[in-house]
């Protein structure tokens, strides 16, 4: 099935990262997850998630493993898990246009 | 992955179509799907730091290994001292750093109380850290080692670890941030004082070098001393040592206590700068030296203020001298003086005497004339001499009780020459009775001294009264006043205070009509003082007259039968004739007494001198011989002593010794030489003729 890769102009993204921490794969997830949100036209926010610091809130969103970025806008909600150190990936399979 | 594709057929408007609503849910399956193998291979493929597992009490975390790598790193190498305590206060964790500031080895602190590590006085303060809910933080002190304390600032957390109760405890050590504090506000406090003091201050490192430096030390040094080595910029030397600051700098660093070192610094070839310098150690807590301080005051002024004080002192000194001894130049030139002077007078009396043996009545007043006034040289020299013997303290009184009417009419004897001559009428009203002790001689002295003085002062035919009565002194019981008052011309009050001084007249004019050297008042306040009384002046003013007042005590011994002081013998005619040896090398003099003696039926020879006179006395063999003491080479002592020693010596011969001294040691000495009588020049010489008639 064909996700169609939709941006919106003006509509906001929201991104939602998980992580445990402050291990290197962590700082790797927070710094891409940023950047992908600063490409992003219109909008974005991103808020960081320490499992470690606030655990109840991996409940929210069902995360069984971190890091996990999650795109909560636009729908439909996306999910990605483990290596988020390549943009291409992150991108895909969150379902974000490259600029 | 798979995509599960159907063409898309047109939509009718009519129901919806079943088969849209299970595609979209196949698809969101397929996403969902999508996602978790996604998610499972990231985790198979260890790309996931940690796992979220439901447990019963809630999710826990696992944690994969490497992922809290980077927290350790933190607690570890972080500044601050870390610690885990268990519910009872054990440590179960700490990192290197906490080791580190209570100087302990891990391997001994972790499992140890953590209170061990708490000071006394500081317990209840982390206890109640400890305690309080949600974490607090204080600043303590924590035990480093075995003697030394470390102030911590502590932040104490409580959490749950799994099952267990635990603090975190964070301690941030404050050792430098305190210091520095403390330093800071003592540097401010220290450089206020410092600046403001009126003392040079000086702060030196270890290394010598000037680090603070007050107000009053930039101006010492004349130059800005900061950040160089204080004995370049102070050159300091003392008596001993011409470069003496690095001394002194060593040993207050050393630890040494300078303490008032009196320092000269030069800054050009004339500046010079005393300075008073004390320098000490400044030490750390714990004894060991930071460096030193030196502070000095400049005593440049003072010094030189003392200097002049001293030269001035000297100075005083010496003039204290020279005044001294020009008093007593002063004094031994008037008694040479009067000596001098009287010398000539003795021969100018004798030759008149001799006239009057020889011619009878011829020129009689015109001798008359040369005696009286030679008389009156001799009184003058007589009182300068007083005054000199007086002064020097050489009049010794010969006291003995005396009715004051009996002084006071002799007195007026020896006046009553200027007071018929001035036309003054005397009163007297003296009642018997009035009995002291007193020198005879000099009392009457001092009452004719009273009454010549008011006759000079009093214009011709005036009136002067003298009384005696009683009275009672000033606490000291009962007195004998004499009063001497005259209608003369007074004493203005501003002389009043100055009249009793020797020298000081009245107006010149009626002073100087009667001659005088103003020494009359002098002679009679110093003899009244002598004789344990008091004198003293009144008048009304100029033209007012003059009232003189004498007190003295009266006599406690009961009275005698006082004789009348001077008995003067007459001059007898018809003599035993005697031998007489006159020795004088005043040739005038001698030959003059020669002639009297002689004309009174005397066999007389003369001689001028010692080693004649022996000769003579050889074979003359005088039975009286009248020495001149003062005689040269041989004086009348020795000249004495031979006359009695020498094999020519004759038995019996009466010596006399004329002497122009009438001291009482000059007696002495007479005595001691052999002689049997002394007489003091010039010559009475009735009295002689008397003398020499008693002897036997």
């Amino acid at each position: 099935m064909a996700s169609r890769k939709q941006v919106t102009r003006g509509q906001k993204t929201v991104l939602r990262l998980y992580v445990a921490g402050i291990s290197a794969r962590s700082t790797r997830a927070i710094q891409n997850a940023r950047r992908i949100c600063d490409e992003n036209e219109g909008d974005c926010e991103l808020a960081v998630i320490d499992i470690f610091q606030q655990p109840g809130l991996a409940k929210d969103d069902q995360i069984v493993a971190v890091p996990t970025l999650v795109k909560k806008l636009p729908p439909p909600s996306r999910r990605l898990t483990g290596n988020l150190s390549d943009l291409d990936v992150i991108r895909v399979g969150l379902d974000l246009k490259a600029r | 992955m798979r995509k599960l594709w159907r063409p898309s057929k047109p939509t009718k408007r009519t129901a919806p179509d079943p088969t849209v609503r299970l595609k979209a849910r196949i698809a969101r399956l397929l996403e969902r799907l999508a996602t978790a193998e996604g998610t499972l291979e990231a985790i198979h493929l260890g790309h996931v730091d940690a796992l979220v597992v439901q447990g019963p009490d809630g999710d826990q975390i696992f944690t994969l290994e490497g992922a809290d790598h980077r927290y350790r790193q933190l607690v570890e190498t972080m500044n601050e001292g870390a610690l885990l305590l268990d519910a009872e206060g054990i440590i179960v964790y700490a990192n290197a750093r906490f080791a580190q500031l209570v100087k302990t080895p891990l391997d001994a602190l972790i499992g140890t109380q953590f209170r061990r590590f708490v000071p006394e006085a500081w317990l209840r303060m982390v206890e109640a850290l400890l305690k309080a809910r949600g974490g607090s933080n204080a600043e303590v002190e924590l035990l480093a080692g075995l003697r030394a304390r470390v102030p911590v600032y502590i932040s104490s957390t409580a959490g749950w670890d799994v099952d267990m109760q635990v603090t975190y405890l964070m301690a941030t050590d404050l050792t430098h941030q305190r210091r520095s504090q403390e330093t800071i506000a003592a540097e401010g406090l220290a450089t206020l004082i410092v600046d403001q003091a009126a003392e040079g201050i000086v702060v030196c490192d270890l290394t010598g070098k000037v680090i603070r430096a007050s107000n009053a030390a930039h101006r010492v040094a004349g130059e800005n001393p900061l950040l160089r080595q204080f004995a370049d910029v102070f050159r300091l030397r003392t008596a001993d040592d011409a470069n003496v600051a690095p001394t002194i700098v060593a040993s207050a660093l050393r630890g040494e206590v300078t303490s008032g070192l009196e320092v000269t610094l030069n800054h050009d070839a004339d500046a010079e700068t005393t300075l008073l310098l004390s320098a000490g150690p400044i030490l750390a807590v714990e004894g060991a030296p930071l460096g030193c301080v030196l502070s000095f005051v400049d005593v440049t002024d003072r010094k030189r203020v003392a200097q002049e004080r001293q030269v001035l002192l000297e100075g005083a000194d010496a003039a204290r001298i020279a005044a001294e001894t020009a008093n007593i130049a002063k004094d031994e030139f008037l008694a040479m003086l009067g000596h001098e002077l009287r010398n000539p007078l003795a021969p100018i009396l004798t030759a008149v005497a001799l006239m009057r043996i020889k011619a009878g009545d011829v020129f009689e007043r015109e001798r008359g004339i040369i005696e009286r006034q030679v008389h009156h040289v001799v009184s003058l020299v007589e009182d300068l001499l007083d005054v000199s013997r007086i002064t020097q303290g050489k009049v010794k009184l010969e006291c003995a009780p005396i009715e004051l009417a009996l002084i006071v009419s002799r007195a007026i004897e020896l006046a009553s020459p200027l007071l018929e001559a001035r036309g003054h009428r005397l009163t007297v009203d003296v009642p018997e009775g009035l009995v002291i002790d007193a020198d005879a001689t000099r009392m009457c002295q001092v009452v004719t001294n009273l009454l010549t003085n008011a006759a000079k002062f009093t214009e011709h035919g005036g009136d002067i009264a003298v009384t005696g009565t009683t009275g009672t002194g000033s606490g000291a019981g009962p007195e004998i006043v004499l009063t001497v008052r005259d209608s003369g011309v007074g004493i203005a009050p501003a002389l009043l205070a100055n009249v009793f001084e020797t020298f000081v007249q009245g107006s010149r004019s009626s002073a100087r009509s009667e001659g005088g050297l103003g020494l009359g008042l002098a002679i009679v306040r110093s003899l009244v003082l002598l004789h344990g009384g008091l004198v003293s002046a009144r008048s009304g003013g100029p033209g007012k007259g003059s009232e003189f007042e004498l007190r003295l005590p009266p006599s406690l011994r009961s009275r005698s039968g006082a004789q009348p002081p001077v008995a003067e013998p007459q001059v007898e005619s018809a003599v035993r004739p005697r031998r007489v040896l006159v020795v004088d090398d005043n040739e005038d003099g001698a030959n003059l007494l020669s002639e009297a003696l002689s004309a009174l039926g005397h066999t007389t020879r003369v001689a001028h001198d010692g080693p004649s006179a022996l000769s003579l006395a050889a074979t003359f063999r005088p039975e009286i011989a009248l020495l001149d003491i003062g005689l040269p080479v041989m004086d009348g002592y020795e000249l004495a002593r031979r006359l009695r020693t020498s094999d020519t010596a004759v038995p019996g011969l009466t010596l006399l010794a004329m002497t122009g001294y009438g001291q009482e040691s000059d007696r002495r000495s007479a005595r001691e030489a052999g002689f049997d009588d002394h007489m003091t020049k010039p010559i009475d010489f009735n009295a002689l003729a008397a003398l020499i008639e008693r002897t036997a």
